[in-house]
């Protein structure tokens, strides 16, 4: 079975260049940018594991655990066809005798890619078997870490459930272990439950009910979204929390950061209309259709910003990101491989302003 | 009549029409040419799918700034949202074109059972059911039938013939097939006059 396991590492490898490619500018630009905060971002993964392994709030070692198994969705979410090679799945049948070598490959690919736990286990060895007997919250963390990613390649609709549990126990319990002993009960109750497909059909489509449906048909396309702009706001507050002198400069950085992630919606629906550019033609309703992505996707942008400001507080530079919204989604239609150009290019005309004028 | 002046299409520098003319004056007409010469093209240009060219297109002498509103067209170039079901493709073309839902062509083509199956899971002879239908439905002055027996199954193209026996408008069509519809008056017409 050698030969299958092989296939497996390079059609993953494949996949992961392919990606790698796709975000190969944004990453340059956004690693050009903040490049003296990356190591505080490898600083920041261990901090955070530092927390839940002692600290003396319960409740912000609930928000730490939760904050991780968000961001690990969201990570495993992106190379997750990667690890599965969901294109090529039918063919897997094709080479193997028995499943549990599919399962073996997809898991030990999940294992190389999955950073957050790898972090989580540099932490447990590093303290050591006695150390770690102290700290019980750390192996109950990473078995969680594990189940959900294990989890989510083949069960996706139960990690938005226990995402959805995480999330409110943050607010309701009292007790570490009893956090994640209920989580891992509601993942394992997932593993059991057969999921049922939820069939929602809107009755008139119109340009509006199409990208409801849209929505419903892929709802990851909002969804990490969410997500992201969640971590994003409450990674800021934590860091206003901690630093208030520079609380205005981090808080319109997560107001920026929430621009690019909600703007670049335009990215998937602007491909819906390209790729049916002939059915809306035929229709008479490509320019309806084009108009209507605009409002979708700046109704998105808006709210969320009106989030982020009723968090932060406003000011004429958090007002200036709103400002900026319309230019960026106008780059995206017309030169959508200059975002994250245009977008940094924003980022530093806002904070320079900010420093040079304030 | 449609009639087609100096058209030229240029795809990636190569040339599709090249100061093209043709009319098609007879009611029903079978466009005949050989793979890849340009008749699906030629389909998009009449319907006002494709609207990058040079020339003009006249249909019964008179130009259209929005011919797809008097042409509907059947066509594989016509890629229909995957993710909606045929009922959601036929209520966006009802709403859109303010027909009605084509309950007769639906049984007729025995299609009544796949109206809440997604486009992505319609076999090739549904889909191409749902191509016809979604064109049909409209009764335009103006039909264009992109291979329609392609992929149907021979009950179902009877039954295509006999439903288009009885239409008034002007229906062209490519097919490489064309004896069964030459029965119903289809007459041949070579794409390029040699």
């Amino acid at each position: 079975m050698l030969h299958y396991y092989t296939y497996r590492l390079e059609a993953f490898k494949s996949e992961i260049r392919e990606l790698g490619k796709q975000l190969e500018q944004f990453t340059l630009l956004v690693s050009a940018l903040f490049f003296i905060y990356l190591p505080s971002l490898v600083m920041a993964v261990f901090f955070g594991l530092g927390k839940l392994v002692e600290s003396d709030s319960v409740r912000l070692t609930l928000e730490v655990s939760f904050g991780f198994l968000l961001m690990q969705s969201l990570l495993i979410q992106t190379v997750k066809s990667a690890i599965l090679d969901s294109a090529r799945r039918s063919y897997h049948n094709s080479l193997l005798r028995n499943r549990i070598h599919k399962f073996i490959a997809d898991n030990s690919l999940l294992l190389m890619c999955h950073l957050l736990f790898l972090a989580a286990c540099i932490m447990a060895t590093s303290m050591g078997w006695s150390n770690l007997k102290q700290a019980p919250q750390l192996l109950m963390f990473m078995t969680s870490q594990f189940i959900l990613a294990v989890i989510q390649l083949y069960r996706p609709q139960i990690v938005i459930v226990t995402l959805c549990v995480a999330l409110g126990l943050v607010f309701v319990v009292n007790e570490v272990m009893l956090y994640f002993f209920t989580i891992l009960l509601v993942m394992i109750m997932g593993i059991f439950i057969k999921p049922r497909a939820i069939v929602y059909k809107v009755n008139s489509i119109s340009a509006l009910g199409f990208w409801q449906q849209l929505v419903v048909e892929r709802p990851w396309m909002l969804l990490w979204r969410l997500g992201v702009s969640t971590l994003t706001y409450w990674c800021a507050l934590v860091i206003v929390t901690e630093r208030p002198d520079l609380s205005s400069y981090y808080s319109l950085m997560a107001l920026l950061f929430n621009l690019l992630w909600w703007s670049s919606l335009l990215l998937d629906t602007n491909r819906q209309i390209l790729s049916h550019r002939s059915f809306w033609q035929s229709l008479a309703m490509l320019e309806v259709m084009q108009r209507s992505q605009y409002l979708v996707v700046a109704s998105c942008c808006a709210a969320t910003w009106l989030i982020g400001v009723l968090i932060f507080g406003i000011g004429l530079f958090e007002a200036l990101v709103l400002i900026a919204t319309p230019i960026m989604m106008r780059v995206i239609i017309q030169r959508p491989k200059s975002i994250a150009l245009v977008w940094a290019t924003i980022v530093v005309a806002i904070m320079l302003s900010k420093v040079l004028f304030n | 009549m449609i009639s087609i002046k100096n058209l030229t299409k240029v795809f990636l520098r190569e040339s599709v029409f090249n100061n093209y003319c043709a009319d098609f004056q007879a009611q029903r007409v079978c466009i005949e040419a050989p793979n890849g010469l340009g008749k699906s093209t030629l389909f998009t240009l009449i319907a006002g799918i494709d609207r990058a060219f040079h020339g003009e297109i006249l249909l019964d002498g008179k130009h259209y700034n929005e011919p797809q509103s008097v042409v509907a067209l059947a066509s594989d170039a016509i890629v229909f949202p995957e993710f909606l079901t045929a009922r959601q493709v036929l209520s966006m073309t009802m709403k859109s074109w303010e027909c009605a839902m084509p309950e007769v062509l639906i049984s007729m083509l025995q299609f009544s059972a796949f109206l809440d199956t997604r486009v992505s899971a319609l076999s090739s002879g549904n889909l191409k059911k749902l191509q016809l239908i979604n064109a049909m439905m409209r009764n335009t002055p103006y039909l264009i039938l992109d291979e329609p027996s392609a992929a149907l199954d021979s009950k179902s193209v009877e039954r295509l013939v006999e439903y288009l026996g009885t239409t008034s408008n002007q229906t062209l069509m490519s097919c490489h097939d064309p004896d069964v519809f030459s029965k119903i008056g289809f007459e041949r017409q070579p794409l390029f006059v040699q």
